[in-house]
């Protein structure tokens, strides 16, 4: 493994942040873009677009300031992998367009309070038009 | 030589703010030669007719097409260094799915939303510091275990101090 020396190592990180930090300036157009996509999955009932749209906002909005949508894509990732049947994944799918409206609005950016009632409340509403 | 001492990367991504943020941070590393893929055979391509010091590349959840790009290196797909160091950039951190990823023959896993300080620590170990490569009927790729873990011997007949004298 190449020697870096300690501070080249810390030039090459800084200049890493500073293009995380621009990526992250963008990223508010980039949300509503995605959360759009994702909306249009849902409304097409196309499940593997489903999971393509909310992967890409679980993977990246946390780190740009958007905890909150990016744990309600997890969510919908994680309950579409446990769900076999494709008729409840449906039923599943549909219950998430408010909140990915919702949490993709300015109004959440940079906010993380409260983020497990928000998971919960969504949980319960699923679960309530599953039976 | 870069400072780093990895002169060409192929980085693949659908998404095409992530692939582009991707480049930008291995750019920032000074990386010389970087390129940016959003289909898997364009990366087949580059691999078949470049140098490559390193795959970085994202494994959508469902898109088993990812991984088995992995397993087709690692069986060693024609004109393709089968050793191609392999960064697996994924928001798939169930457990089951690192297993996968693992099993698939990949050598460092970083979870998204990445960081810059791990991933230059993977990049690195995946180029210069990778585990042994090995060869099985049933697997090829960097040895999965990673930490090297002495088992306790239990002779289970309780005359371990007779079987010791025996082979004195």
């Amino acid at each position: 493994m190449p020697e870096i020396p300690a501070a080249v190592r810390e030039r090459l990180l800084a200049n890493a942040k500073k293009v995380i930090v621009k990526a992250g300036e963008n990223y508010d157009e980039e949300i509503k873009s995605l959360s759009d996509a994702l909306v249009l999955a849902i409304q097409a009932a196309d499940i593997a677009l489903v999971k393509k749209q909310a992967y890409h906002i679980k993977g990246t909005a946390s780190a740009y300031g958007w905890p909150i949508i990016s744990a309600v894509c997890g969510q919908l990732l994680e309950l579409i992998e446990k769900t076999s049947s494709e008729d409840q994944q449906q039923i599943i799918i549909k219950r998430y367009i408010k909140p990915v409206k919702l949490f993709a609005t300015d109004d959440f950016k940079g906010r993380q309070d409260h983020v497990q009632p928000i998971l919960s409340e969504i949980m319960a509403d699923v679960e309530k038009h599953m039976k | 030589m870069s400072v780093t001492q990895i002169e060409r990367v192929v980085v693949y991504d659908e998404n095409p703010f992530f692939r582009k943020l991707i480049i930008e941070i291995l750019h920032a590393f000074e990386i010389p030669m970087v390129h940016g893929c959003s289909e898997l055979s364009t990366v087949t391509n580059l691999l078949k007719n470049k140098t490559v010091d390193c795959l970085v590349m994202d494994w959508a959840t469902e898109q088993d097409a990812d991984l088995n790009l992995v397993k087709e290196i690692r069986k060693g797909m024609a004109g393709v260094n089968l050793e191609t160091p392999i960064v697996l950039c994924t928001a798939n951190t169930l457990k089951d799915q690192l297993f996968a990823a693992r099993d698939a023959g990949v050598d460092e896993i970083v979870a998204k939303p990445i960081s810059h300080v791990h991933l230059l620590d993977k990049i690195l170990y995946a180029r210069f510091k990778r585990r042994e490569f090995v060869e099985t009927s049933e697997y090829r790729g960097p040895s999965r275990r990673r930490r090297d873990v002495a088992i306790e011997f239990m002779n289970r007949r309780g005359d371990a101090k007779d079987d010791i004298e025996l082979f004195e």
